[in-house]
């Protein structure tokens, strides 16, 4: 056994011992691996680093906390430059902030953010405003009646700031009454079951707000299969091909393109820029865009 | 003054009576026994004397104090321990641990290995039983284990000692050790409920000895005052037949093995100590099972609880090597079931008689029965049986030895392992003695007596 | 005694009526036709699943897999469908179940590993495989699954939906098999009491390994029907199911250590679940509210398990 560890340090260190000779590497942390949403934004980050000449790894943890901390302190002892995180909630991996802090490396986080005094700066998407948005467009399609909230995952802020905002416009516009309220899973599945029971609860429901486009895309089915296509509104988010196609058919009102592409690129320059010394905001907004019946077919090619 | 004791105890089950007013005491320095067939409430009252059961009239009495023992750790702690026959011990754990097992010695939050070798010890030492204190209790031999349970209520200063059926898993030797530690006991004071099938070891070790039929105690008699046959008659409230051989010619060879060979008409005993390997050649000569089956050979284990499924019908039992006879996949007879198990239970006086009843419901006698009879539904002509008596009462007993015979004389050859000599000698055409996994001797009718046959295995 | 039998075996039953006399009673909307028609298409995938799981449990096993074999199920045929037509694709479906169930069955009966641990693991590996095969997205990403497919989740037959009918006549078929056939009584009494059944000549290593089979592919048609039921084949489909199953199957009354209970049970094991979740969103309740409800019944049912088998 001792012949060999010297050996097995030997063979670990190898695929990395070149990468840490020549260039800055930025490790990533993001809540998922099999999320498209996290997928497209890795793509980003990986096309930006390359161009600005940078290597990145990656750790994984599929939504387990634990699992986030050590791997953000596994990036730290490999010796990166700077870290990319996407926090799977707003306080449970303080601890991955407190390491990087302690070692003097850069945390950016790029979409969830966190409450850790240690965060270098957010890229955030404006919840509240995307929310407000949602809801600004649905009250104006139905004017007056019932809303069904199919809501993300519980005490992920985002989706709590999400249905925040949307209250907030409803309030402003009056006449509109949240009459159905869940929160849950991302899959079509619970979209399609849930609105199933909501149009039933509800004959008279106007619109079906979902959390991302897959919940959409089921509660959309459940509308048709109810025979209401067309006079439920149903708006998703993200903008996934599937849904983009769902809009120009008419089985869905509206979708949110985030573009996590743009996303994990505008992270990766806010890192470099940071590396530079450039000054910089606690605080950058991606752009959002809401795409609906008259700005589809620009959307798709 | 008594020790423990019962006054006009009542308990019933549903609609079954256990127990209808039963009187009953143990003195201290006494050896009670306490004899009666399957059914007839001895568990029901050795397990309300431990806390298991409560009853549903009637007063126990320990030291003349009223008491109620609302759990088995309840009448434990008032120094009544029982042995059951499944021993308690916890198989990870020493020789020394299981002793004191619920009341290890501990030194703040740690155990106290000296005070705990030391009690553990005496314990020991007052059975004069000498065993590795640091040994795991999974080497021990299961008369070593029954030390070991009963060093450990004696480490609770046990006052009461219920022992139910201890010489059953015990070869001769072993017996005799352990009615030198019930003499011990006896002496130093303890009081012993002895409940055993074993009427001739009870006419040697106890003092009283009551009989219990039908939830009642329907005799009481004191040392000398009875034989064997007087309890047998007490029990079944009726004579028992005498047993009569069937004097059967073998015929042709129809299992043949290294180590013996079996012929149709036929009964051939296997005589062994614990550990001689009767056991394992049975279960050789059954294996793979469903092989052995479609050639017609039948096992009853000596674990009725790997025999039987519980919860399911008796019918259900006595079909089960059956089945494929019917096609996996065809559409089952359920009339011919049916009539198959009523058949075989009207032959085997099964009791009750229901084909439907759960075969966890039944007696031990009667589930033996079961597994005879899905073996004579599965039309075999060899019969392989492991202790086929052990544990259940007289009356069942004899039926079993009868069926056996008449299995024979009906053209089928049986071989059965017993560690009961006069039940070997008594049975069987020829006797196969065992040790350590070889035949030692093979012993014809009419030159083995039991003497012999002790003599080939010891 | 008998009597009390008697009224346990009806408790899952008596269940599911207070349950659905409550919610009538707390919703105008429960008892519509229309509800009740989603309550049976909801209940119909998950049905499918329970009554495979019910083979494994009453062999005295566990199949923690299903959920992820309903996910790659459904992705795998709507791949093949999309190259080769609706058969093929069902077909590719069911086959890759049943073959997660053969592996699980090779595991745990040769390897002798531990059921939990077995399914365990092909329930990660599974679920993993899903993601690989399908790129992370929906099956198919581009078009849509052949129309002859999409309509089945969605027509009736009789005034019944098409996905209904399935569970139906596997519960009639199925029961015949556990009920009426040798292999049936093979499987209980492997279940009750495994010693036994090989002591009385039962292969009692392929009538276990037989039962995983049953599960994965009765998982296959689950996840095929989810597929027509989402009109695609979603890699996050199926999760939970596991759960939910094997909360139905002791929500109707099987012993968790084999040898006892019946298929119909465990279907109204799955009606109670739904039922729950169904009347519960029915009147707005608070999700978290719903969990806390869900894990009591499953609570109960398995105290009940206890206490019955205390006895």
């Amino acid at each position: 056994m001792r012949k060999l560890l010297p050996l097995l340090a030997l063979v670990c260190a190898m695929p990395f011992a070149p990468a840490l000779a020549q260039k800055t590497t930025i490790g990533v942390s993001l809540p998922q691996d099999d999320n498209p949403f996290y997928i497209a934004m890795l793509r980003g980050i990986r096309s930006r680093a390359q161009e600005l000449g940078m290597d990145v790894v990656t750790v994984s943890s599929q939504e387990d906390k634990a699992r986030q901390i050590n791997g953000v302190q596994d990036l730290l002892a490999r010796g990166v430059k700077g870290i990319l995180i996407s926090p799977i909630d707003a306080t449970g991996v303080n601890a991955a902030y407190d390491a990087a802090a302690r070692a003097g490396i850069p945390i950016i986080s790029v979409a969830r953010g966190s409450t850790s005094p240690n965060q270098t700066l957010h890229v955030a998407m404006d919840e509240k405003q995307i929310g407000r948005d949602i809801g600004g467009r649905i009250a104006r399609e139905i004017g007056k009646g019932k809303v069904a909230l199919i809501a993300g995952p519980p005490g992920a802020p985002t989706f709590k700031n999400l249905t925040d905002g949307i209250k907030e416009s409803f309030a402003t516009h009056g006449g509109i009454a949240v009459a159905f309220e869940q929160y849950g899973a991302l899959t079509r599945e619970r979209g399609l079951k849930l609105a199933e029971d909501a149009l039933t609860a509800n004959p008279d429901l106007a619109a079906i707000y979902a959390a991302n486009d897959d919940v959409a895309l089921g509660a959309s089915q459940a509308v048709v299969a109810a025979g209401r296509k067309g006079k439920v509104f149903v708006t998703g988010m993200n903008g996934i091909p599937p849904a983009l196609r769902a809009v120009k058919d008419g089985s869905l009102g509206l979708t949110v393109e985030l573009n996590p592409v743009t996303w994990g690129r505008l992270g990766v320059d806010m890192l470099a820029d940071y590396l530079k010394g450039k000054k910089y905001d606690q605080r950058v907004f991606i752009r959002h865009e809401l795409v609906d019946a008259k700005n589809i077919d620009t959307k798709l090619k | 003054m008594a020790r423990i004791a019962a006054f006009g105890v009542g308990k019933r089950f549903g609609a079954t009576v256990a127990l209808d007013g039963v009187d009953f005491d143990v003195t201290a320095g006494e050896v009670h026994a306490l004899v009666g067939e399957n059914g007839a409430g001895k568990s029901t009252l050795i397990r309300i004397f431990g806390g298991v059961q409560r009853a549903d009239r009637g007063e126990i009495r320990v030291d003349g104090r009223l008491v109620h023992f609302r759990s088995p750790a309840a009448a434990f702690a008032a120094g009544i321990a029982t042995i059951q026959q499944e021993l308690r011990v916890v198989p990870a754990l020493s020789v020394a641990e299981n002793v004191m097992l619920g009341h290890l010695p501990s030194r703040g939050p740690a155990v106290d290995e000296r005070r705990l070798r030391q009690r553990a010890g005496e314990a020991l030492e007052r059975l004069r039983v000498a065993l590795d204190l640091d040994a795991p209790v999974t080497q021990l031999t299961f008369a070593e284990r029954q030390a070991v349970t009963i060093a450990r209520a004696l480490s609770r200063d046990a006052r009461v000692l219920i022992l139910d059926e201890p010489t059953a898993a015990l070869e001769e030797r072993e017996v005799e050790s352990l009615f030198q530690v019930i003499g011990r006991l006896r002496a130093e004071g303890v009081a012993i409920l002895y409940v055993s099938h074993r009427l001739e070891e009870i006419a040697r070790i106890a003092d009283r000895c009551s009989v219990m039929r039908d939830g009642r105690v329907v005799a009481e008699m004191r040392r000398g005052a009875f034989v064997v046959d007087d309890l047998v008659r007490h029990m079944l409230g009726r004579e028992l037949e005498p047993a009569s051989h069937a004097a059967a010619s073998p015929g042709e060879v129809v299992l043949r093995s290294p180590e013996l060979e079996l012929r149709r008409g036929a009964i051939t005993g296997l005589a062994g100590l614990l550990g001689s390997g009767t056991s394992s050649l049975l279960r050789r000569l059954f294996s793979p099972p469903a092989r052995a089956i479609r050639k017609g050979i039948g096992l009853v284990p000596g674990e009725r609880a790997a025999s039987l499924v519980q919860g399911h019908s008796v019918r259900d039992n006595i079909v089960l090597p059956s089945l494929r006879r019917f096609g996996w996949f065809a559409r089952m007879d359920d009339r011919a079931a049916d009539a198959v198990a009523r058949e075989l239970i009207a032959a085997l006086d099964i009791r009750p008689g229901d084909p439907n009843a759960p075969v966890g419901s039944l007696s031990g006698g009667n589930q033996q029965k079961v597994v005879l009879a899905r073996w004579l539904a599965a039309r075999v002509g060899v019969l392989l049986m492991d202790e086929p008596t052990q544990g259940i009462d007289v009356a069942a007993k004899a039926q079993i030895h009868r069926l056996m015979r008449e299995f024979a004389a009906g053209g089928g050859a049986v071989l059965f392992a017993s560690s009961e000599l006069r039940e070997l000698v008594e049975l069987s055409e020829r006797i196969v003695a065992m040790r350590r996994g070889h035949v030692a001797a093979t012993l014809e009718r009419g030159r083995c007596g039991e003497r012999e046959v002790r003599e080939a295995i010891a | 005694m008998k009597r009390v039998d008697v009224l346990v075996g009806q408790i899952p039953l008596a269940t599911l009526l207070v349950l659905g006399a409550t919610m009538s009673v707390l919703s105008e909307h429960f008892l519509t036709p229309l509800n009740l028609s989603n309550v049976l298409v909801q209940s119909a995938v998950i049905s499918v699943v329970a009554m495979g799981m019910t083979f494994v449990i009453l062999a005295g096993g566990f199949d923690l897999s299903v959920g992820s074999t309903v996910a790659l199920a459904g992705c795998v045929a709507a791949a093949v469908m999309m190259q080769a037509g609706i058969v093929a694709g069902v077909g590719a479906g069911v086959a890759i179940g049943a073959l997660v169930g053969a592996l699980n069955g090779f595991v745990v009966t040769v390897l002798r590993v531990n059921p939990f641990i077995t399914t365990l693991g092909t329930m990660v590996l599974v679920r993993g495989a899903v993601f690989l095969f399908s790129d992370s997205q929906q099956v198919p990403i581009e078009g849509s699954l052949p129309q002859g497919f999409i309509d089945f989740g969605v027509e009736r037959f009789l005034g019944i939906h098409w996905l209904v009918w399935v569970p139906v006549v596997l519960l009639a078929a199925l029961s015949w098999v556990l009920g009426k056939t040798p292999y049936g009584r093979a499987v209980y009494a492997t279940g009750g009491n495994r010693e036994a059944a090989y002591l009385s000549g039962i292969r009692t290593g392929w009538i276990v390994a037989s039962t995983y089979v049953w599960s994965g592919a009765l998982a296959g048609v689950a996840g095929v029907m989810l597929a027509s039921r989402l009109q695609s084949g979603q890699p996050t489909a199926g999760e939970f199911y596991e759960l939910t199953a094997i909360a139905a199957v002791v929500l109707g009354g099987a012993a968790l250590h084999g040898g006892e209970g019946r298929l119909y049970k465990t279907v109204i094991g799955v009606f109670i679940m739904v039922v729950l979740g169904n009347g519960l969103n029915l009147l707005n309740v608070d999700s978290h509210w719903q969990r806390v409800a869900v894990g009591l019944v499953i609570i109960a049912a398995a105290a009940a398990d206890q206490l019955r088998h205390r006895r």
